[in-house]
């Protein structure tokens, strides 16, 4: 097991800089998710750490050593691929050996840890088949069991459940948690999926545009985004934004929407009088209230079986509000909506960063 | 029906039987033009050929004698040149099996990278492909021509005259020096496919092989070998078909000789046919030519109509 650090990474393709400065260090054991939009290098990073791309300035640590030129052999990193990438020609065994019989392993040895990883992955009756007559769960499991033979001293995965149905991607999802549990290997997680990277990971690291905008515990990103870009992209259904104005009343701080409604907001919060603001509302904060709550009428109801997503329109803006399944509600009805002051996320409109302090 | 309740009325179509029977002529007259092209161009004259084949017959007169399977027993026993030009043929093939292939694979090897000038470089190589065989005959002849050719000149200049010679009068020159010409003629077919079998080469294959610890030639053995079986079948089945067809360059730059010692299959049917007129002697060579063709094509066969 190793630990990873990267120091001021940066890389291009030709003009076009795709990683800007990434600074990051990863404790030995630890499971970080990197996760971001497409194409903000998640899979570049990754192929940078992995040995299969060089930086263009920077330095990748393991353990503390620098091993900027040193082959992903050297570097004993497994890496599992969005596409598995498992080789057509072999069979199960040979494509969860081939990495061992290139180290020469002994023969006995090499048997042992397939079969540790076929019990491991539940493989055993697989073994004999060619990837082509596996289902896309399977192959995933062989793409996982090639990366656990080797006891690797990282591992990497570019999403690898992005090929999988919704089903078998939960599956999957709390199988490799198990796996992880069971292991313990440090291993860096690329998905775009950010509930694979809540659930998964012990810290997730945001990318976008080729930049950490946030890292932190799953839990602290979500409650304590840094920024309107990371509060968005972090919880499902994602955060509702409304522009506002900040008013400094004598009943404490409040946010004036659009259309004058006001909002009270916690206090404690930078804000000066008039000051341009975006307000998140997390849509399972937003509670119904039988009176006294902010008026809205609603204008979509997406039933989902354990909770019903209401698309409410607040401030002549679709907000939505996640209530529980068993709440009837029809559609173009009114409701009134209530939100506890320390709840409302208070953003910089220019700026984007975050104005309040803690609160969870 | 039975079992299967159907309520409500189901709308049926009534069919005269006339009409029936037109529906189930339909595909036949659909494909019947291609049939009558195949039946009359192709089926036919093979049939007409297989007949020949066991004549006596000078192509020309209206005489023939039926002599049954004499003209095999002939070629088989009886005929030196046909054992020449067997051995030519079978010497041909391997040769085609090999060396055309293999340079292709390693040229396909070294265009296949993102590199300036590679698309030049291709275009070049499988340019003289495109050239009918007959004209890189005719260009070949000349510049093996023991005078004033290309090959003996630049040997006089760059000093080693006493390499010049004639080189497709040669008894043991000639059949090495057209089978250069096939080479540079035919290396651009097998590059072109194993190209194409190249970029067909998942790029994750070799990312995951390198992370496996696969070194380049690991990785060759393991990931691109592998990845280029289709394209292996293809090449070597063609090399093969082709290996038993060779007639243009024999013809145009040697005409079987010096002696006979270049004969090939194909180019000792055309003399039995149309110089000696024993077309019924040709035509069983013909089937000997296709016969061996057919065998060797089958696995080949088989493996395109399985995919
Ligand atoms: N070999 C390459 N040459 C040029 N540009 C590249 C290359 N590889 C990636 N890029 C560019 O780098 C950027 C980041 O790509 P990358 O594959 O790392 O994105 P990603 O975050 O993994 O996206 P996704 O979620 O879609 O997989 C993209 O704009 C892409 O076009
Ligand atoms: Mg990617």
């Amino acid at each position: 097991m190793s630990s990873v650090e990267l120091v001021g990474l940066h890389k291009s393709f030709g003009a076009h800089e795709v990683i800007k400065d990434i600074n990051l260090s990863i404790d030995e054991g630890e499971f970080v998710a990197l996760v971001g939009p497409s194409g903000c290098g998640k899979s570049t990073l990754l192929r940078i750490i992995a040995g299969l791309d060089e930086t263009t300035t920077g330095d990748i640590l393991l353990d503390g050593e620098i091993v900027n030129d040193e082959t992903p052999r050297e570097r004993n990193v497994a890496m599992v691929f969005q596409s598995y990438a498992l080789y057509p020609h072999m069979t199960v065994t040979e494509n969860l050996s081939f990495n061992l019989k290139l180290s020469r392993l002994p023969a006995a040895e090499i048997m042992a840890r397939v079969a540790e990883a076929a019990r491991l992955l539940e493989l055993g009756d697989l073994l004999k088949r060619k990837p082509s007559q596996l289902s896309g769960g399977q192959r995933q499991r062989v793409a996982m069991g090639r990366a656990i033979v080797r006891k690797p001293a990282l591992f990497l995965f570019d999403e690898p459940l992005s090929n999988l149905d919704a089903k078998l991607r939960v599956q999957m999802r709390s199988e490799i948690k198990a796996l992880q549990d069971k292991v313990r290997t440090t291993s860096i997680y690329v998905t775009h999926d950010q509930i694979e990277a809540m659930t998964l990971a012990d810290r997730i690291v945001v990318l976008n545009k080729g930049r950490i905008e946030q890292q932190g515990k799953p839990l602290d990103l979500h409650r304590r985004a840094a920024n309107i870009f990371v509060a968005g992209f972090i919880g499902s259904p994602a955060m509702n934004f409304l522009p506002a104005t900040a008013r400094l009343s004598d009943r404490g701080p409040v946010a004036e929407l659009a259309d004058r409604t006001v909002l009270q907001i916690a206090t404690g919060a930078r804000i000066r009088d008039g000051q341009p603001l975006r307000i998140g509302l997390r849509p399972e904060h937003l509670a119904l209230v039988p009176d006294g709550g902010i008026p809205a009428r609603v204008r979509q109801v997406e039933p989902t079986g354990a909770q019903t997503h209401l698309h409410v329109a607040l401030a002549g803006l679709d907000v939505v509000v996640v209530v529980d399944g068993g709440i009837e509600i029809a559609k173009a009805s009114s409701v009134q909506l209530r939100i506890a002051p320390e709840l409302v996320h208070i953003f910089d409109a220019e700026t984007e960063a975050r104005l309040n302090g803690d609160h969870g | 029906m039975q079992g299967i309740q159907v309520s409500g009325q189901v709308p049926r179509r009534t069919r005269s039987k006339g009409q029936r029977r037109l529906t189930k002529l339909q595909p036949y007259l659909f494909i019947a033009p291609a049939m009558i092209f195949y039946l009359g161009f192709l089926v036919y004259p093979m049939l007409v050929s297989l007949w020949t084949s066991f004549l006596d017959w000078d192509g020309l007169s209206a005489n023939y004698t039926f002599v049954g399977l004499k003209n095999y027993t002939d070629f088989l026993f009886h005929d030196d040149v046909a054992q020449t030009a067997l051995y030519n043929n079978v010497l041909w093939t391997l040769g085609a099996l090999t060396i055309p292939t293999s340079l292709g694979l390693l040229m396909a090897l070294i265009l296949n990278r993102r590199m300036p000038g590679t698309l030049a470089f291709r275009t070049i190589i499988y340019a003289p492909a495109v050239l009918p065989l007959v004209s890189v005959g005719l260009i070949w002849s000349w510049m093996y021509n023991p005078n004033f050719g290309a090959i003996n000149l630049f040997l006089h200049w760059v000093g080693l005259g006493n390499l010049a010679g004639g080189w497709l009068s040669s008894f043991d020159m000639a059949m090495p020096s057209v089978f250069i010409t096939y080479v540079w003629g035919s290396v651009g077919l097998p590059m072109i496919l194993y190209l194409a079998g190249l970029q067909a080469i998942n790029g994750d294959y070799y990312d995951s092989a390198r992370v496996d610890g696969a070194n380049a030639v690991q990785r060759f053995r393991h990931v691109t070998l592998p990845g280029l079986r289709e394209s292996h079948v293809i090449v070597l089945s063609l090399a093969v078909i082709g290996g038993f067809k060779v007639f243009d360059l024999i013809y145009t730059m040697t005409y079987g000789g010096p002696g006979r010692v270049t004969q090939v299959l194909g180019t000792w049917m055309y003399f039995q046919t149309f110089q000696y007129y024993h077309a019924g002697y040709g035509a069983a060579i013909a089937w000997v030519i296709a016969s061996i063709i057919l065998v060797l094509a089958i696995p080949y066969i088989r493996h395109m109509s399985k995919e």
